[in-house]
């Protein structure tokens, strides 16, 4: 190789770094915060969602903070439309993660200590609840509780009872609870959280760094 | 040397995880006798009567004493299907019930073992059946769990079929036998059962199909229906003979006297 073909290598090299720098900056994650308040006004808990859209990858965290007085943690990592990686954390304790290779497909569930791998068609029978049930224990004794927690509130929501990919783990932990519906969930309503602040930076740094990680 | 220090490591490894884990044969301890022993030599049912065999069978079923005499009825037992097949390799089949301690019901107990000179593939049972309700949760109940070198999984017998369910057997059952043995276990599950010798006790399960029956969980995906069984076994011209050459695979005791008949 020629010094012309070295410098002409080593300057597309050195564009193509720029614009990778260029294109990570642009795609800084999009925050927003809202309130969950009650019938009332009164707040129950705050949210919220940061998302990065990056090489056909989609990358999206929620934190629920004031959930049993913590943090409730969810990760999403969508590539392409096909494979999927959650993760649910609570009050920054170790996560179980549930990676998928396309929808439909067959789902790992993975807790620090041991993993199960189900398909979601299964979700109502025993084998998958047993086993979900254990893996989110083997991950945080709370996780369980934080997740009943998490699905009552969404009853009281007006549109609750529908849930965002994000949500995906919460769906699959309660059916393994098979808890039966609140008969009269207790109201909740969305209020977006725009008047900014040190509390709301805080939590948007949160997630902003749950998405980044 | 390097390789020796890894395969060392690699042992010690094993036997931290495998520490905790039950030992099968803990279960069948205690005096040993046995009730039956019986040989026989399977066929495709289209082949002639004096065709070499396809493999040969030991249906052997011990019992433990242990329990008092007036529950002999009831001592543990292992109700066992040795198979040879024609290249040698050798199986054990085994459908066994150990001793139970009857306020500890939620412990595991041995159920099933396939095992080759190389592996096992175990399900134990744990809970007792009619215990789950609406208010408990969802590992209440009997319930199973299977430990291979391949994998382990616990699971409910009602999810066998599931798809769940039959994905992880066939991969934990391929991590845990060639593809040669796979074949071997296969061609055992063609075995048509229009006859099942059974001894003459109360317990249903003392039948040499129950012993076979060792194989459903393992190698759920190769279960056949009856019309497409088309082996048959007939019992073998020679005495069963000594058990000695089965000691170490099936791990039989020493000294095997004749189960004392029923009153």
């Amino acid at each position: 190789m020629n010094s012309l073909s070295k410098n002409l290598l080593f300057a597309f090299l050195a564009f193509c770094a720029a614009a990778a720098r260029s294109a990570r900056a642009e795609d800084a994650p999009k925050v927003t915060l809202e309130h969950i308040v009650d019938g009332r006004g009164n707040r129950v808990c705050d949210v919220a969602k940061a998302e990065l859209k990056a090489d056909g990858t989609r990358r999206s965290a929620w934190v629920v903070r004031g959930l049993l007085r913590s943090d409730l943690m969810l990760t999403l990592e969508a590539v392409g439309g096909q494979a999927t990686l959650h993760e649910i954390a609570f009050a920054g304790r170790p996560s179980l993660r549930f990676a998928s290779p396309s929808p439909g497909g067959r789902v790992t569930a993975t807790s620090p200590a041991s993993s199960f791998k189900y398909f979601d068609v299964d979700l109502s029978r025993r084998t998958v609840r047993c086993n979900l049930t254990r893996l989110a224990d083997e991950a945080d004794p709370d996780l369980l509780a934080a997740v009943s927690e998490y699905g009552l509130l969404k009853q009281g929501l007006e549109g609750g009872s529908s849930y965002t990919p994000e949500e995906s783990p919460i769906v699959a932990l309660l059916a393994a609870r098979k808890q039966a519906p609140h008969p009269s969930p207790p109201i909740r309503k969305r209020v977006p959280w725009t008047e900014g602040g040190p509390e709301a930076d805080e939590l948007a740094a949160a997630a902003r760094a749950a998405v980044s990680r | 040397m390097k390789a020796r220090g890894f395969v060392l490591a690699l042992s010690l490894v094993s036997a931290v995880v495998r520490a905790g884990e039950p030992d099968w044969f803990d279960a069948f301890r205690g005096k040993a006798y046995l009730q039956g022993d019986t040989s026989y030599v399977a066929r495709e049912k289209s082949a002639a009567p004096d065709s070499p065999p396809l493999f040969r069978l030991r249906w052997v079923v011990v019992r433990y004493g242990g329990l008092t005499e007036t529950l002999r009825e009831f001592w543990p037992y292992r109700n066992l299907l040795l198979v040879t097949m024609a290249s040698g390799t050798r199986y054990v089949l085994e459908s066994s019930f150990g001793f139970a301690d009857e306020k500890h019901l939620d412990e595991e107990r041995p159920w099933q073992r396939v095992s080759s000179e190389r592996a096992a593939f175990e399900v134990w049972a744990s809970g007792t059946a009619g215990e789950a309700t609406a208010d408990v949760g969802p590992c209440e109940g009997m319930r199973y769990q299977v430990r291979a070198p391949g994998g382990t999984v616990a699971f409910f017998m009602e999810d066998l079929g599931s798809r769940t369910m039959r994905a992880t057997l066939t991969e934990i059952t391929s991590a845990t036998f060639p593809d040669e043995e796979r074949r071997h276990l296969e061609a055992l599950l063609r075995l048509s059962f229009d006859s099942n010798p059974t001894l003459a006790t109360k317990h249903w399960s003392a039948s040499l199909r129950y012993a076979q029956l060792a194989l459903v969980v393992a190698m759920r995906d190769q279960v056949l229906p009856p019309e497409k069984r088309t082996l048959v076994f007939t019992q073998g011209p020679d005495a069963p003979g000594d058990l000695a050459a089965w000691r170490g695979l099936a791990r039989l005791p020493l000294d095997l006297p004749p189960f004392p008949v029923l009153p």
